[in-house]
């Protein structure tokens, strides 16, 4: 199974077959994670806010492929697509373990995804913002104990090979 | 005005942020016409917050890491603030504070640079950033002394009931029952703790005061090992998870059903 999380409606998501596929749209509005803690204390593993994203953790535990589409806006994704992201460490245990001499969250479940991101509108893109982008998204993939990262810089959503 | 503090974290009370912002803030030593402390409010009401910026020459953010980047909500923000500046071509010095959760300040180091490159698409100066690690830990640090106060309180008054159960009445028994040397020895490593991050934010403010710039400095806990800096941290979170949400620590362990287990 696999998990998009995307910004841009230039791709028909809504034609992939939903037993193979979980589409998120990050474009439609939803609640900001606002920091409370709940979905590590209060209600373990999904989020205290009862919306779409609510149950993020779980989602991001079927799957074995994770697929972000979105643009770049100062070496980070766009608000839509942050926001399915910060919404998501129900997949994780509030502990620390310790990777490469710092200090990282224990993973909640033993399956691990492969972690592909597409940033489309690149061309413009500076090669220091990549740089930002690419050290950011190293950094995120080991907190999220993805299994492999890529991240590929397109023109169109319509490059995104599913 | 001159200095605006913004916390920009989205808890309504007690935010890490405002507390390391408090900091700031203090060692600058500014009164009320150099300086205004505001809470980033929700999207879409921004105009107050962009009208204090138009008169600041200075602004110090302050902002939490979200899953090692900017906040989602921040983003919002600064996307907003971005188009206003080149609108109305402002020319303020951007500081920032940010804190994350984990043991090493360093890992706040993708937020500052995202930062910093907001800086450049805004034609805004970056001041410089100090990125504090054990953020969570260190803003539960400052509740430790008072917490320390009311037991030695607690002990003390028990203390002096039973002396009064048994018809005897003695100062020094009730002083010494409250552990005063203890007591002190405790408060004085919390604080001990919390120096690097008070050091810091004190040369941020000296830089402030002076408008001077400088790049990205990390702090944390010191004279706290990494292992230490765990154990306190999976204590804290089960205690407070039993305490706020009457939940047993296991439960901190759940796991939901895949969803492919419930179709």
């Amino acid at each position: 199974m696999k998990l998009i999380v995307h910004d841009n409606d230039g791709m028909k998501w809504k034609e992939l077959p939903s037993k193979d596929y979980i589409v998120i749209d990050a474009s439609k509005p939803s609640a900001s994670c606002f920091g409370c803690f709940g979905c590590w204390l209060k209600t373990p593993g999904s989020c205290v806010l009862k919306d779409s994203l609510k149950e993020m953790g779980r989602n991001l535990a079927s799957v074995d492929e994770y697929i972000i589409v979105s643009e770049v806006n100062y070496g980070v994704f766009t608000p839509g697509v942050k926001r399915v992201l910060d919404r998501s460490i129900s997949y994780l245990l509030p502990f620390f373990r310790i990777i490469d001499k710092e200090i990282h969250h224990v993973p909640r479940y033993k399956q691990q995804f492969d972690f592909k991101i597409y940033i489309y509108n690149s061309k413009n893109i500076s090669d220091l913002e990549k740089d930002v982008l690419e050290k950011y998204i190293a950094g995120m993939a080991i907190n999220m104990n993805a299994k492999s990262t890529q991240v590929y810089y397109i023109e169109s959503v319509e490059e995104v090979v599913l | 005005m001159k200095t605006l503090f913004i916390d920009a974290s989205p808890k309504r009370k007690w935010s890490n942020s405002a507390y390391f912002l408090g900091y700031v803030c203090t060692f600058l030593g500014a009164n009320k016409n150099d300086s205004l402390t505001i809470k980033l409010p929700r999207a879409n009401k921004y105009n107050d917050v962009f009208e204090h910026i138009k008169n600041c020459d200075k602004v110090v953010l302050g902002v939490p890491v979200y899953v090692d980047g900017l906040p989602s909500h921040v983003l919002v923000f600064l996307k907003e603030l971005e188009k206003f500046c080149h609108d109305n071509q402002l020319t303020f010095t951007l500081y920032t504070v940010s804190n994350c959760g984990f043991f090493e300040g360093t890992q706040t180091q993708h937020l500052l640079a995202q930062l910093k490159l907001w800086c450049d698409k805004s034609n805004i100066k970056w001041g410089g950033g100090v990125g504090i690690g054990a953020g969570e830990m260190l803003g539960f640090l400052r509740f430790l002394p008072i917490i320390f106060i009311i037991i030695a309180g607690v002990l003390g008054s028990v203390e002096l009931v039973s002396q009064l159960i048994n018809n005897t009445f003695s100062v020094t028994d009730i002083i010494s029952s409250m552990g005063i040397p203890f007591l002190l020895i405790r408060i004085g490593i919390s604080t001990i703790f919390s120096m690097g991050m008070m050091v810091k934010l004190f040369e941020m403010s000296r830089k402030l005061k002076k408008s001077e710039t400088f790049d990205c400095v990390y702090t944390g806990l010191i004279l706290c090992p990494k292992w230490l800096f765990m154990a306190l941290a999976s204590c804290y979170w089960f205690i407070r998870m039993l305490i706020m949400h009457k939940n047993m620590p296991w439960t901190a362990f759940r796991k939901e059903n895949k969803i492919s287990e419930t179709k």
